[in-house]
């Protein structure tokens, strides 16, 4: 039996540009998405905390795409927050930053995120990758709700 | 050589230098005592043999008078009996004799010399006689002295009386007065020796003094220090030139220290300030790497929506634009790609000094066989290109991520600026040189490098070919040589125009490898 709810991504991004291109690489999907975008890491906590309340307007995300460099508490912070909460550990956390650095990957890794992506400038290159990592946590968090 | 005063005695001086020689070792004290006890004991010695001298001949004196008034005595009393020829009369005269201990004859002679009368003190001759008579006189044979007298009567001679004596007391009262001689040397030496102990101070102490002062100068270095003076001979002088010359190295001590001083400022001066300068160029350097970074780093950002949203841009009007329109767009999304891939490659280069890590061993086999099998693989198996190592490469000390990189860069050039239709051939070797650098050929044979641009292969930004003939931001090679001076190494390519080049490079060599190496080099050469 198809599940046709669509899965919920929550987008943690400052940049509108960024914000759009992502918006844009999850046009094309195979599954239907529901996006969400916050601008900042406490607007994330913010979100995230909407939804223990079981706010209709705030649906619990089954992933994350999270940006690292951002004002305010930034990403790393964020992602160090949510893992420490046993009710939100759960949902897949996938990095999406500029950096390239070997510092910024390991850290993410560490502190459990479930991937890491470069913005690439080739956007074909960006639009795959970002399908082929939601579609796998999708199709993972739907065995989950299963 | 500094010159020496002689301060040696005269050779003619031969005692002093016995002398001289002898106290050799002696402490000023000791040769001052032994030079006043010398002296005491020949004077004493020549005044006691002078003193015992003259006694032996006046007590000889005394006994020629004492014996020739006996004589005399006797030459009187015995007149008649010579007169008249009587010997009884004379013996008995001749037996007043036995009084003196020490007379051993006595005998009265006729005027012709005959013996009338004798007495023998031990009773009979036993060679006491003397065997000549003389006139009036006296003479000393071997232990005897003899004396003789005339008997005079009413003016004629007669006979003559002959006494003789030993010179046991002679010899008795010179021992004894020897003794008291020899008594008093000793008892004067004895106060000699207790006086002059004392009184030497007066001559050494100074001079002792002055040697400890010039000692612990010496050692101490504390030339702020005086003798003192306190006598106005030559010791006195000796103290004041002492103290003057003193003074001289004082005075040229502090100058010396001043100059020290002065110096030593002037070089924590200049230090301070060359420490200052390279602080400041330390700054500007990391400041300058610290901006190319970070400009490049955030330039990415915006140029990547440039391209990003190009991209969007020209899929969306794919169909509504005019083709020179698309054209346009094409060149701008080309220009942004390529100015991404220069800000890339800028980031790279600044990431060698701000980003690099310490130094470890790297087997350089490994990262070729890396290379080769992942990030150039897709490029060797395009050209079908052949990699060769002829000989195991040495081990490196090198940042890994780094030397990798510089590798990688050499032979992915070496692999795209080929003529084309040629395989590219790459061949890798390594030798270790005598500074303890290992040096890296990667051999290639493409197009060359003209010699007069062996140099500008190596400046940022600088290509020899259009991008339409090989592709490239210019970049490649001004990572590798940023790479291998943070190594302390050098760059370098020697080519022939149009056969292939080859690219070499130093860095340093892996201390126990470089031993191995060494030792079987070594082992290669007893074969």
């Amino acid at each position: 039996m198809e599940d046709t709810k669509p899965a919920v991504v929550l987008l943690v991004e400052d940049d509108p540009g960024d914000q759009k291109l992502v918006k844009y690489a999850l046009r094309f999907q195979q599954h239907q998405s529901n996006l969400q975008i916050v601008g900042t890491g406490e607007e994330a906590i913010e979100y995230l905390r909407q939804c223990k309340k079981g706010d209709e307007s705030t649906p619990r995300p089954d992933i994350i795409l999270l940006d690292l460099n951002m004002p305010g508490m930034g990403g790393k912070k964020f992602l160090q927050n949510i893992k420490a909460d046993d009710e939100l550990s759960t949902i897949p956390v996938v990095v999406v930053s500029t950096s390239d650095e070997k510092q910024d990957i390991e850290e993410s890794y560490k502190l459990h995120a479930a991937g890491y992506v470069q913005k690439s400038d080739n956007l074909d290159k960006l639009r795959r990758i970002i399908q082929k990592l939601t579609q796998y946590w999708f199709a993972t968090s739907m065995l989950v709700k299963k | 050589m500094k010159p020496k005063i002689d301060m040696t005695i005269p050779k003619r001086r031969a005692f002093s230098r016995l002398i001289a020689a002898t106290s050799h070792n002696m402490t000023i004290n000791h040769k001052l005592v032994m030079i006043i006890m010398l002296t005491c004991v020949a004077t004493l010695i020549i005044a006691g043999g002078t003193f015992t001298g003259y006694e032996w001949n006046i007590l000889r004196q005394l006994m020629v008078m004492n014996l020739s008034a006996q004589a005399e005595t006797l030459a009187e009393t015995c007149k008649a009996a010579v007169a008249f020829d009587d010997a009884e009369d004379a013996k008995e005269t001749l037996s007043s004799l036995k009084v003196g201990p020490s007379i051993v004859f006595g005998g009265i002679y006729d005027e012709e010399g005959k013996l009338i009368s004798a007495y023998y003190r031990y009773g009979s001759d036993r060679g006491v006689q003397p065997n000549s008579v003389q006139g009036d006189g006296y003479r000393f044979e071997g232990d005897y002295l003899t004396v003789f007298k005339c008997i005079i009567l009413d003016g004629d001679v007669i006979g003559t009386v002959c006494i003789r004596s030993d010179l046991e007391p002679l010899r008795r009262m010179l021992f004894s007065s020897i003794k008291i001689i020899l008594i008093i040397i000793g008892v004067s030496l004895l106060a000699a020796y207790f006086i002059s102990s004392r009184l030497q101070s007066v001559v050494s102490q100074p001079i002792i003094k002055l040697t400890e002062l010039a000692k612990a100068i010496s050692e101490g270095k504390d030339y702020a220090v005086r003798g003192v003076k306190v006598s106005n001979d030559e010791i006195g002088l000796l103290i004041d030139a002492f103290n003057e010359m003193l003074d001289e190295i004082q005075h040229r001590d502090h100058a010396l220290v001043e100059a020290n001083k002065e110096l030593e400022a002037k070089v924590a001066e200049r230090t301070a300030d060359l420490e200052a300068m390279i602080e400041k160029l330390n700054r500007s350097n990391r400041q300058l790497q610290e901006f190319t970074y970070v400009a490049s780093h955030d330039l990415r950002e915006p140029l990547r929506k440039i391209s990003a949203f190009g991209q969007l841009l020209a899929a969306s009007l794919s169909d509504k634009l005019e083709s020179d329109d698309r054209e346009n767009l094409d060149f701008m999304i080309d220009g942004a790609n390529r100015m991404q891939q220069m800000v890339e490659a800028l980031l790279t280069y600044s990431r060698i000094t701000t980003k690099g890590v310490d130094f470890e061993t790297i087997d350089l086999n490994e990262v070729v066989k890396e290379l080769t099998s992942f990030e150039l693989a897709v490029k060797i198996e395009e050209t079908n290109a052949a990699v060769e190592l002829p000989e195991p490469l040495h081990h490196v000390n090198c940042d890994a991520t780094q030397v990798r990189q510089l590798l990688q860069n050499l032979i992915a050039n070496a692999l795209k600026y080929q003529k084309t239709g040629v395989i590219p051939k790459i061949t890798i070797c390594s030798s270790v040189q005598d500074d303890g650098m290992v040096r890296v050929e990667v051999q290639d044979n493409g197009i060359g490098i003209e010699e007069e641009q062996y140099n500008n292969v190596f400046t940022m930004f600088r290509r020899l070919h259009t991008r339409q003939e090989y592709e490239g931001t210019g970049i490649g090679l001004a990572v590798c040589k940023k790479i291998v001076e943070r190594h302390g190494g050098d760059i370098g390519v020697s080519s022939v125009y149009r056969q292939g080049s080859t690219f070499w490079f130093t860095m340093p060599a892996a201390q126990e490898v470089t031993v191995n190496a060494a030792s079987q080099s070594d082992s290669q050469a007893t074969l």
